[in-house]
């Protein structure tokens, strides 16, 4: 079973992810901030991360840069999901090395496709 | 001034001698020595490379030196406070130069000093029996002559007095080509050095003004971020549920489907009270028009807002309690806006809290006010944020990390409500961790009386509401009570009626009509004289005649207000918010708020003034309610008194003592022009950020002189960040020539920052800044009025420590104009004399 990590600061967008991912078979394991999002994926080893970026303490694109530094954890693809969508901050995603941008509000049904689609699987039809 | 120059004004100079002002003389006495090349050296040249100090000085000499060592002053004009201010001196001693700066030349009494002298060419010669400040420079061998300096402007740049020895020469003096010549010559001078320092403060208006707008695109990036954060936030959270909802429909199980339909039904809400929050940004708002005025109960809104709160809490796994009286708090203010605040509040408690915590709603209430606190154990306001949480632009600090989550928009739009209702708000650390919002609403809010001619004019009554509520929370703020009415004698002068009122019931407001002589106001206003009742319990001539006053007092202060001699009406305040009854200082205070609002109440009353006016009056009202609120603590007051007590001593008269209790808690007004970015940074200042807070001094007088003719406070803002050694500002004056009243809030300034410190500095105990002061003395500070002063400190110490603040409310330590570094660093920390 892939393992998917989930970071938000927002309650609700922590649910309905589990609740879509979870419903698709994965197991959803989730973070509220960028310090437990950094110990979760050294700890449990992610097979994907959904990543959001404001957010207390460290914020999103720090997260995905030390991740991406590490030799452990540079291969977990990570999807931004953020509701910052200036080319600035897209360009600050793509500085960090984040594999996909997506932005809030955002449709769950096209988050689950990008999941699979990033993690090689045969996408549900 | 080349060599070419310098010929040819000796030439003129030469010219006009025949009449007694001899060559010789001129070379001898005025300028040293021989030769054209001394003269050029000795007077200003017109390039206009020197200070307008030293430009003034050497006028001074060179008219002196012309008219044999006589006595001189040069008073300059300054539009603002329409004084002519002593500003250079030549052959004057020490003491008989603060005599002179001490004699106020207003415009009026130049101007009939110029209609009644006689005249001989420039000079005009005065009487010795006329009446002039400058009379003072007179002995008896000597008489005085004046040479006004004129350029082509509607006002007088200024002129030079002398005294010199006899009719005579004073007739010749006059006819002295040389004379005139050289007051030509010293208009141009000065009219260059200004002109320098009128470019200088331009080019640093225009360098702020630039950095300004960068900021303005700062706050407005940062603004819309806040705002679209806020707004894309409940809107991700509605979208996903709604979606997922739709997608799934038939595979969702019930609790599931009512869950996530209840999420849609609550993010919802949550992005209504984002765009409420938006709607009620005032400059979006356009002054406020929605709010309105009625009684409601306040437990009821706590309750509704209670009830919509507590199960999002409850989910949170966060506990929460209304702790209420049971009886019913009635006030008079804007409901729905109240509710929405404590929305606000009780919303940002829970984002902050984690499960485990709680929140809780605490409503008091005493005879004035009413109390809402909102208090959780969540993760607590560092001390440095408590008063930026406030902020309307807060939180956004442009990176994407929110340190503490940030409470955006909701905060400021509390703030703003707060103040609509004359009341305060302030957040602090709760007793148990956590934070602690403190809200204090005053139970009745404005009330103002509805005026017939408001009809004929679209608009005149918003505008004049919009004018009571500045006066009213103006006095409010500074005489630190919660009762505050405004009086007017009606038009067929027939009695005295509530025109706006803060703190009294409606009824009270709508039926309280006084003849002259009656009651307490009644009373004011035929006497023409302030009444002062420090506890109305131990006062017999009160006993058993306040039958009007249906509303709870202890201390009362009733005085007139008076424009051009007339009786205008009466301003009244009950009860201090400390629960000290009023003092002497109190009633000055009162005495000198009713003289800035009198004229601003007739311009509203008939509408006489254009729309700048009006709109120039509200800024300077704003300024000073905003600057106080920043500034006021008890300690800050304490010192104040000090300053207030000091000038007692030195039996100033009821004039001057009014002038500097208005000062004394006003003088940094000004500050309301400087950024606070630049107030609160912790690094040392560039000599360029100095020049910017300097500025302030110049803009409080700008402000204050938009509240009407205040010559006297005017002065004393100007100059209250002079030095007796000439190295202050603005216009480094020096000694007795700094008005008495600038030198005491100088002490008073200085003391007050040291004692609570700021960014750049810790605050010291008593005998640390006692010991400062005294080090600047003769530097800084008045060799005559600092030993009284402190000692007048040393007196009332017990107070002022009673008054200091805790450690905890330490990060309340309210902004303040930084002063030239040395004179506040403690002793033995450093020379600091990087300003200089």
């Amino acid at each position: 079973m892939k393992r998917i990590l989930v970071v938000d600061d927002e309650k609700y967008i922590r649910n309905i992810l589990d609740f879509s991912l979870g419903g698709e078979g994965f197991e959803v394991i989730t973070a509220d901030n960028g310090e437990e999002a950094l110990t979760k994926s050294v700890d449990l080893h992610p097979d994907l991360i959904v990543l959001d970026v404001m957010m207390p303490k460290i914020d999103g694109f720090e997260v995905c840069r030390a991740l991406k530094t590490k030799s452990d954890t540079k291969d977990i693809p990570i999807v931004i999901l953020t509701a910052r969508d200036r080319d600035e901050d897209r360009k600050k995603g793509k500085d960090a090395g984040v594999d996909r941008y997506m932005t809030k509000p955002f449709s769950p049904g096209r988050l689950v496709d990008l999941v699979h689609e990033l993690l090689g699987l045969k996408q549900p039809d | 001034m080349s060599t070419g120059d310098v010929l040819a004004l000796l030439s003129v100079l030469t010219a006009g001698t025949a009449m007694g002002w001899r060559l010789a003389r001129v070379r001898a006495r005025a300028w040293g020595a021989s030769g054209a090349e001394r003269l050029g050296q000795g007077f200003p040249s017109l390039a206009g490379t020197e200070s307008l100090r030293d430009v003034l000085d050497s006028i001074v000499r060179g008219f002196s030196a012309g008219a044999d060592g006589a006595p001189a002053v040069l008073r300059l004009y300054d539009p603002r406070t329409r004084l002519f201010e002593a500003r250079a001196f030549a052959q004057v001693d020490e003491s008989a130069r603060g005599a002179v700066s001490n004699q106020d030349v207003t415009r009026e009494q130049f101007d009939a000093l110029a209609a009644d002298a006689s005249r001989t060419g420039c000079c005009l010669r005065v009487e010795s029996t006329y009446a002039f400040g400058d009379q003072v420079l007179r002995t008896p061998s000597r008489g005085l002559v004046l040479v006004p300096l004129e350029d082509r402007g509607v006002d007088p740049l200024g002129y030079v007095a002398m005294a010199v020895g006899g009719e005579r020469v004073a007739w010749r003096l006059g006819q002295s080509r040389g004379l005139e010549a050289l007051a030509a010559y010293a208009v141009l001078a000065i009219d260059r050095a200004m002109l320098r320092g009128e470019l200088e403060s331009r080019a640093l208006a225009l360098a702020a003004a630039s950095r300004n707008l960068k900021e303005l695109e700062r706050l407005k990036d940062n603004f819309l971020s806040t705002v679209s954060h806020e707004l894309r936030t409940p809107l991700t959270s509605v979208k996903a549920y709604a979606e997922t909802l739709l997608r799934q429909s038939g595979e969702l199980d019930e609790p599931t489907a009512r869950e996530f339909a209840r999420v849609i039904v609550q993010e919802s809400d949550r992005l209504n009270q984002v765009f409420d929050n938006i709607l009620r940004m005032s400059p979006l708002e356009n002054g406020r028009g929605r709010m309105v005025s009625q009684d409601f109960s306040v437990l009821d809104v706590c309750r509704e807002v209670a009830e919509r709160i507590e199960p999002e809490l409850q989910r949170k796994g966060i506990g929460f309690e209304l702790v209420a009286p049971r009886a019913d708090v009635m006030l008079h203010g804007d409901r729905s806006a109240l509710h929405h605040v404590i929305h606000n509040l009780l919303d940002n408690a829970g984002k902050f809290t984690d499960s485990g915590g709680h929140v809780r709603l605490l409503l008091d209430e005493d005879r004035e006010l009413v109390r809402i606190l909102v208090e959780d154990s969540g993760i607590g306001i560092p001390g440095e944020e408590a008063e930026r949480v406030f902020d309307r632009f807060y939180q956004v600090d442009g990176s994407s990390t929110r340190s503490y989550g940030g409470p955006g928009l909701g905060l400021a739009v509390c703030r703003d409500v707060v103040n609509w209702h004359c009341g305060r708000i302030w957040s602090e650390p709760a007793p148990e961790g956590g934070s602690r919002f403190v809200m204090l609403l005053p139970r009745h809010g404005l009330i103002v009386r509805p005026h017939p001619r408001d009809a004929d004019r679209v608009g005149a009554r918003n505008q004049r509401e919009a004018f009571y509520r500045l006066a009213t929370a103006l006095v409010a703020e500074t005489m630190r009570t919660w009762i505050v009415s405004i009086m007017l004698v009606d038009d067929d002068g027939g009695g005295l009626r509530i025109e706006a009122a803060l703190g009294i019931p409606p009824d009270v407001v709508r039926d309280v009509y006084l003849r002259q002589g009656e009651s307490v106001a009644g009373a004011v206003w035929s006497e023409g004289r302030s009444i002062h009742v420090p506890d109305l319990d131990d006062d017999d001539r009160f006993k058993g005649r306040l039958n009007e006053v249906r509303y709870p007092t202890r201390s009362l202060l009733s005085c007139p207000l008076r424009l051009d001699g007339e009786i205008l009406g009466v301003l009244n305040v009950n009860n201090k918010i400390d629960g000290t009854p009023f003092d002497d200082g109190d009633r000055l205070l009162l005495e000198a708020l009713a003289d800035r609002l009198a004229s601003g109440l007739r311009d509203y009353r008939v509408f006489a003034s254009s729309h700048e006016t009006l709109a120039s009056t509200q800024e300077a009202l704003q300024a000073l309610i905003d600057v106080r609120r920043q500034q006021v603590t008890p300690l800050r007051e304490e010192v104040a008194r000090c300053g207030l007590e000091t000038a007692r001593r030195l039996e100033l008269d009821d004039a001057d003592l009014r002038a500097l209790a208005f000062a004394l808690r006003h003088y940094d007004v000004g500050l309301a022009g400087v950024e606070s970015a630049l107030l609160r940074c912790s690094r040392p200042l560039t000599s360029e950020e100095r020049l910017r807070i300097q500025e302030h001094v110049a803009h409080g007088v700008t402000l204050a002189a938009a509240l009407g003719n205040v010559g006297p406070i005017l002065k004393i803002l100007l100059h209250h960040h002079e030095n007796v050694d000439g190295t202050g500002y603005p216009h480094g004056l020096r000694g007795e020539a700094i008005p008495l009243g600038a030198r005491i809030v100088r002490l008073v300034d200085t003391v007050a920052a040291l004692l609570h410190g700021d960014a750049r500095r810790e605050a010291v105990d008593i005998d640390v800044a006692l010991a400062t002061v005294q080090a600047g003395v003769g530097r800084a500070f008045c060799p005559r009025l600092t030993p009284l002063f402190l000692e007048v400190v040393t007196e009332r110490r017990d107070r002022l420590e009673a008054a200091a603040p805790e450690d905890t409310t330490a990060h309340r330590a309210p902004i303040v104009a930084p002063a030239t570094a040395w004179e506040i660093e403690p002793v033995g920390a450093g020379t600091g004399e990087e300003t200089r």
